[in-house]
């Protein structure tokens, strides 16, 4: 974001360099007319035209001035606004998915919207009117201190308690934003979670209940942007009546000096003038302090995504190693894995087993074993607190996890389709995929003549959630994404769960095609559906409890056979 | 200020403002004090200028110290009222927008279901967000900012006249070229906007899809993809950001020309007019340091007013969401029923729900007019096990969705508990059904109230009866903060089947006659599935259940199978 910000900075100069031409400008003009008014004290006769000459030209100057100004500085906001959007972009797809897990897309979402607001007002009003406001009163105080130095040290002498009174507010205005924000936050959470259960909502008439909810949120927010506005309103009249005093007091000093002869009349008008153009900056300068404290607290959150560590790149292990069919495919032991981070409740506790390259292997078991968590650690969308991982061979750490990622596809119907056509969510499973391709591989799934049939065909739009598309068809386009991405293991979950009979076939079938050749990974409700499995492990209080073929496991008559004979 | 604006913005400007209510009168009297009291603190201001440059003109301190208090308390008054206006200002602007939140997320739930089905839900996000953000914004600054900068204009022309009136009357003429230029400037400024938002939308969405599609950005390779759209519309979004850019630091720098023509042309003025003696030195100033403030109002109302028009689009938006159809208490009525009585008739009917030569298709584009589901009828006699069975996308689903009420049915009837649909309201036959979709969803608050939603006020003891019925307790206890753990977002640290077991305690808790569970057991291993099997069994009583499934093992169990297909 700092980056983003100083890479444009070129802006940022052009734009000051403009803000001080400016002001220059009317400084000078200021000088003229003091010059004029003295002339007209002693008497003399003003040369109109002499005098509205270079006025004129001032004005032509300064328009240029101002708009190269304008347009520099709007765009340096745009620009980092831009730049910041495309690194928070690619920033976000590498950060581990736990951190997605933790946060919730919702929040993370409005935190973006809304902070990228601020940000943009940041970099669009705050830092060049801060510029601004420092610019004119660098150059105003030259000119004044060329004038006569003491009035300056008047000026500046009680801005000292101004600075900390000031400073004292906006810390705590600081502390209000922040208070304010995470209300906001609360609030707009608040109303996506009803929103995005609305069929819920809906079928068990939550409208009112759900309605006090956010209303009670709102209200809570409303009383705290209200406390805020009294502390606020406070600290304005406070900065008014600190700034006019020195005000007062210099109007009097300069009097003072002029009734002393040590300054003219003209140039105590040119004084007056000047300081009241620069009474605002003053003030300003020290009160931005509470934009940027406000701003501070959004820039802050964006920078903490920025901070999240992303997901390790790079690794020894860049490709398959070519021999890769006589090593087992993965091997676990002693894995220990826990969600919360202080490793209370590990979901696995302690696993060890192994799976042979090519052959169709099962996890079975009891839901909420973490047989779904096996998937995601082998994935590495978390690390494991304990034990060893080896995929073909090595070490899961060795890996660049990219290339650890393409040994794996995954079909299960709680895939997730992008909004967009049919076409363009199977053909994310392989980059530049053709057409062909991905018909080929929607053949391959079963999937091709569902969707011909559509009135749009591959072209059909598929919802957020793909609402339209049931379980089934779901299930069978990750098929075409997994054809299509070709790798060497499949993770299948719960492949064969709610569909009819005919889907059934269907899938099976499509299952079938595109396990041949591949290590495949089930994990598995139905103990129908696993018999031809090569090995079954039965996962039972994280660890493997049983391990063998159906036949053996029925011999065995332990936890498998039980759980077999209640199917 | 009202020319410039197209009559559509009036009335949705006072329809914006029409939405405060009883609270309009003393948020306007609020600014117009707030107002007062700043424009009066300047004026004091001024006054205490014009009488220490006289005094250094005339070489007379005699007579400076007195009017320097008495402009000094003026100004500490003029604050305090400020204080006092500006206050109550913001309570009743936040106020404001607090109701116009609330506003627009209730009509977001009131909607037809269709909308939700067809519409991504970061089309709300956006519209919820950022359009009632910049909205509000009316209240809660922009109106002041440009009703301050109008009315102060005007006050600040008494003392200017008192001062000087015929330099008083070129800086009018100067002003009003402003405004010219300024109001030239709304109308395609406005139009910026709203293209900024339109693109901020599908920004939006492309952020949406990288965040909810995370799982599968890490096993396909289509991260990258996503991040390039998702930049290539960031910078569509920059590229007009320039242009607009352009256009408002062409509005600033004919604004700061006027700056410079009023504040050197004009002193320029000044300074021949007091060589010819027609305006003191003293006036002079004084007029020059409020014709600052004047001017720098009467620019703001140019700057303003833009700003305004922008936040007027997004009001504009957002009536239009208001004012889109909403799901209504019932889909038609009979006219002969003048009043409809949502408990069930009593009678001891044997149908507890009776479908008849029902046909419905969804028609939005995609499969417009096909019908999913054509002369459809079926009988459930009261408390019976039944099983929906047929091929994928046959509309089974759609069958418990119109069962809901979430859709009209095109032609046909149905009846629950022998009384026919249009006698009931929604919510009415709603609340004789306890539902588990396909995809249960669990909202981010404690699983006692996510349990607890499916009755209203029911007690910790109930949830927890429930809980055990749907075989959930076990699990939920053993959670860090068992009954109050919050659900993470879609409860993503649950498993598909404790979800559903959640889901499925909630419709027990509804203690509804009719329970309808779609492929509520699908994700289910075979042990839970046997226990849910079993609660579902125990609870039958009177209840009449529906269950969509596929499973040989839950058709078993069933008393009926109805089979659904075209």
């Amino acid at each position: 974001m700092v980056k983003a910000g100083l890479r444009n900075g070129y802006m940022l100069l052009l734009f000051i360099i403009f803000s001080v031409v400016l002001n220059e400008i009317i400084l000078l003009g200021n000088d003229l007319i003091a010059q004029a008014a003295d002339g007209v004290m002693g008497g003399q006769q003003v040369d109109f035209e002499a005098f509205m000459t270079p006025l004129l030209r001032m004005i032509v100057l300064g328009t240029a001035a101002a708009y190269l100004k304008g347009i520099f500085s709007n765009h340096y906001s745009a620009m980092v606004q831009r730049d910041v959007r495309a690194s928070l972009g690619k920033h976000l797809v590498r950060l581990p998915f736990s951190y997605f897990d933790e946060m919730g897309s919702g929040s993370i979402i409005t935190r973006l919207i809304s902070d990228m607001d601020e940000l943009g007002r940041f970099f669009s009003e705050i830092l060049p009117n801060l510029l601004v406001n420092l610019i004119v009163v660098v150059t105003a105080t030259i000119y004044l201190v060329q004038m006569d130095a003491l009035l300056i040290v008047v000026l500046f002498a009680s801005y000292p308690v101004m600075l900390i009174v000031a400073d004292r507010l906006s810390k705590k205005l600081a502390q209000i934003a922040q208070k304010l924000r995470t209300h906001m936050d609360e609030c707009n959470k608040k109303a996506y979670d009803a929103i995005q259960g609305i069929v819920i909502g809906r079928s068990y008439n939550l409208y009112e209940v759900q309605k006090k909810e956010i209303d009670t949120v709102i209200d809570r927010k409303v009383d705290q942007a209200c406390r805020s506005t009294r502390i606020s309103s406070m600290g304005w009249v406070l900065k008014n009546v600190i700034t006019t005093i020195p005000v007062i007091v210099c109007y009097l000093f300069a009097l003072y000096e002029t009734m002393q002869g040590r300054i003219t009349v003209g140039e105590m008008l040119a004084f007056t003038v000047v300081l009241s153009r620069i009474l605002y900056p003053i003030g300003d300068i020290v009160f931005c302090a509470n934009d940027i404290r406000e701003a501070a607290v959004s820039l802050r959150r964006i920078q903490e995504i920025y901070n999240q560590k992303e997901e390790q790149t790079g690794g020894r292990v860049q490709t398959l190693p070519d021999c890769s069919k006589d090593l087992p495919a993965i091997e676990w032991n002693n894995v220990s894995f826990g969600y919360s981070s202080s490793g209370d409740h590990p979901v696995l506790n302690g696993m060890s087993f192994g799976i042979e390259t090519g052959e169709q292997t099962a996890f079975v078991g009891g839901s909420g074993e973490g047989k779904s968590t096996i998937f995601k650690l082998l994935c590495g969308f978390y690390d494991r607190d304990n034990g060893q991982y080896r995929l073909f061979g090595h070490p899961f750490e060795e890996w660049d996890l990219e290339a650890a990622r393409s040994c794996f596809s995954e079909v299960s119907q709680n895939v997730f389709l992008f909004p967009g056509t049919i076409r363009q969510n199977v053909a994310c499973g392989k980059e530049y995929a053709t057409d062909e391709e991905v018909v080929m591989a929607c053949r391959n799934a079963n999937i091709h003549d569902f969707i011909i049939q559509l009135p749009d065909g591959y072209e059909t739009i598929v919802g957020e959630r793909g609402v339209r598309l049931s379980g089934g068809q779901r299930q069978r386009i990750s098929i075409a994404r997994a054809f299509l991405k070709d790798a060497p293991i499949l993770l299948l979950d719960e492949p064969t769960a709610a569909v009819d009979v005919e889907a059934e076939q269907k899938i099976q079938e499509a299952v079938e095609r595109i396990a041949s050749g591949r290590t495949v990974i089930v994990i598995a409700h139905r103990l129908s559906t696993v018999r031809n499995a090569k090995r079954i492990y039965v996962v039972n209080g994280g660890k493997i409890a049983e391990s063998g073929t159906h036949r053996e496991l029925m011999e065995r008559r332990g936890i498998y056979a039980e759980m077999y004979a209640k199917g | 200020m009202r020319k410039c604006m197209q009559k559509g913005e009036v009335n949705t400007f006072f329809r914006f403002m029409g939405l405060m209510g009883d609270r309009l009168p003393v948020y306007l009297g609020a600014i117009l004090v707030s107002t007062l009291g700043d424009a009066g603190r300047r004026i004091a201001n001024s006054y205490l200028i014009k009488n220490i440059v006289t005094a250094a003109q005339d070489r007379n301190t005699d007579n400076v110290l007195l009017p320097v208090l008495e402009n000094f308390v003026v100004f500490v008054v003029c604050l305090l009222l400020w204080r006092f206006g500006i206050i109550r200002y913001n309570i009743e602007g936040r106020k404001g927008a607090g109701k116009v939140e609330k506003l627009v997320f209730s009509k977001a739930m009131r909607l037809p279901m269709s909308y939700y089905e067809n519409n991504h839900s970061s089309d709300f996000m956006s519209r919820l967000i950022f359009d009632t953000q910049k909205a509000s914004d009316i209240y809660t600054s922009r109106l002041r900012r440009l009703l301050a900068a109008i009315i102060s204009t005007i006050v600040y022309l008494i003392p200017m006249f008192y001062f000087s009136w015929e330099l008083t009357l070129c800086m009018i003429g100067i002003s009003l070229l402003v405004f010219a230029v300024d109001s030239f400037f709304a109308k395609p400024l406005k139009k910026a906007g709203s293209r900024l938002s339109d693109k901020n939308k599908i920004m939006l969405e492309k952020l949406t899809s990288i965040l909810s599609g995370m799982e599968l950005i890490k096993i396909f390779p289509v991260g990258a993809k996503l991040t390039a759209e998702y930049e290539t519309t960031g910078r569509e979004y920059f590229q007009i950001q320039k242009s607009t850019n352009r256009l408002s630091a062409g509005l600033e720098s004919l604004n700061q020309m006027f700056d410079l023509i009023g504040a050197l042309a004009f002193l320029g003025l000044g300074i021949w007019f007091v060589s010819q003696g027609r305006v003191s030195l003293g006036a002079l100033t004084a007029l020059y340091s409020l014709y600052g403030t004047f001017r720098n109002a009467f620019l703001e109302i140019g700057q303003y007013l833009p700003q305004m028009m922008n936040c007027i689009a997004n009001a504009e938006k957002i009536f239009a969401f208001i004012d889109m159809d909403e799901e209504p208490e019932q889909w038609e009525q009979e006219s002969a029923q003048d009043s409809c009585h949502d408990s069930m008739t009593d009678t001891k009917d044997e149908i507890m729900l009776s479908v008849r030569n029902v046909s419905f298709s969804y028609d939005c584009a995609g499969d417009s007019g096909r019908k999913v589901l054509e002369q459809f009828s079926m009988e459930v006699k009261k408390g019976s096990y039944v099983a929906v069975v047929g091929e994928s996308g046959c509309g089974k689903s759609t069958l418990a969705k119109l069962l809901l009420g979430f859709y009209p049915v095109e032609s046909g009837s149905m009846s629950i508990g022998g009384k026919e649909y249009q006698n009931f309201t929604l919510k009415g036959i709603r609340q004789q059904i306890a539902y588990v979709p396909q995809e249960p969803y669990l909202y981010e608050v404690s699983i006692a109230q996510n349990i607890a939603y499916g009755r209203c006020g029911a007690s910790r003891e109930e949830v927890v009866l429930a809980a055990k019925a749907a075989n959930a307790h076990e699990f939920i206890i053993r959670l860090p903060d068992g009954y109050d753990t919050v659900l993470g977002e879609r409860g993503n640290t649950l498993s598909g089947g404790e979800r559903q077991r959640i889901a499925i305690a909630r419709a027990i808790i509804r203690d509804a006659p009719v329970m309808i569970l779609d492929e509520a057991t699908s994700a289910l291993d075979n042990e839970s599935e046997s226990l849910v099997q079993e609660a579902v069994k125990k609870l039958r009583g009177d209840r009449t259940i529906l269950m969509i499934a596929h499973r040989p093992s839950t058709i078993a169990a069933a008393d009926v199978v109805i089979r659904v297909g075209v």
